[in-house]
């Protein structure tokens, strides 16, 4: 009896824990969940709602072995992974999406300076023609503020993979954004 | 394009996701939306329907020439047993022949020689 009452007391200081856990890093899920889901808020919401539930109901469980921000990121990468592989019906939406995102985030074409929200729209499009697991890297690194190690961890790629894809993604992303002509060191 | 470049765009990214993420809680209380009961799954029951389609029809296709042979057989071990005769057959035949003819026997004379029983009422 005292058993049961002590498994049950364990399960709900446990749930409680999970629950501010994930609100503390909520905004920041929210951020890769975007990364991993071509930027469409709705399905981000949707991706960050399953992940959730199946955290606070016990399908994935957090063993403490890595920081819970990047076990949580990489539950987030899976879960989005897994999502775009059986539904293709949302892949396309999500490919007709980007589409119409990139018309609207054409550069002006009078030259003049663009402000600073349609610069950040510019510069995701400019990430999003990147490999993913190059724009994954780099969100991961400059966005979530992680060492290469930890991304890898998030990734589930190893270091030396991980490093590669830092090195080419950052060279690449550099060379799109001198393209456009708006971004300067 | 420097590490510091890359790190302002960024952040700029990271400040303009802010202003727009869901509440924590609206998002833990949003209607489920499951992998399993996702869209995703909606084509789940018509694959599972034509599955049982197929495995029907390759039941079908496997046992209905089995069920041609036995019925084959069956007929054969039919006729057989429509020309089995047993041993006592043979004794069945002769008693038949028999009962056709009546039988004498010692008493028979008894009948023969005694009035008929309306005869006798009248004499009396």
């Amino acid at each position: 009896m005292n058993d049961e009452l002590q498994e049950k007391q364990a399960t709900q200081v446990d749930e409680a824990w999970l629950r501010d856990a994930l609100e503390q890093h909520h905004a920041m899920s929210y951020g890769w969940a975007l990364s991993c889901c071509s930027s469409n808020p709705t399905d981000a919401e949707d991706i960050l709602q399953t992940v959730y539930q199946k955290i606070l109901e016990g399908r994935a469980r957090y063993d403490g072995r890595a920081a819970f921000k990047t076990w949580l990121f990489a539950v987030i990468r899976n879960t989005a992974a897994s999502e775009r592989r059986r539904n293709w019906i949302r892949f396309l939406r999500l490919g007709s999406y980007q589409k119409e995102h990139e018309k609207d985030c054409q550069p002006a074409d009078d030259g003049e300076a663009l402000q600073v929200s349609e610069r950040i729209e510019l510069f995701r499009d400019i990430l999003a023609k990147l490999p993913r697991r190059q724009q994954e890297i780099l969100h991961l690194v400059f966005y979530q503020d992680l060492t290469v190690e930890a991304a890898a961890n998030a990734m589930g790629v190893s270091l030396g993979s991980a490093r590669t894809h830092y090195d080419r993604a950052k060279k690449q992303l550099g060379q799109l954004l001198k393209l456009t002509g708006q971004f300067h060191d | 394009m420097t590490d510091h470049t890359l790190k302002k765009l960024f952040d700029e990214a990271r400040r303009q996701d802010a202003d727009n993420t869901p509440g924590f809680q609206r998002v833990l209380r949003k209607q489920a939306v499951a992998t399993k009961d996702s869209p995703a799954f909606g084509w789940m029951p018509f694959a599972l329907a034509a599955a049982l389609l197929v495995a029907a029809a390759l039941l079908a296709f496997s046992v209905l020439p089995k069920s041609e042979t036995h019925s084959a057989a069956e007929v054969e071990q039919w006729a057989a047993i429509s020309e089995w005769t047993a041993s006592s057959d043979a004794i069945l035949a002769e008693n038949s022949a028999v009962i056709g003819v009546s039988l004498s026997t010692s008493s028979d004379m008894l009948f023969e020689s005694l009035p008929s029983s309306s005869t006798t009422n009248q004499n009396l």
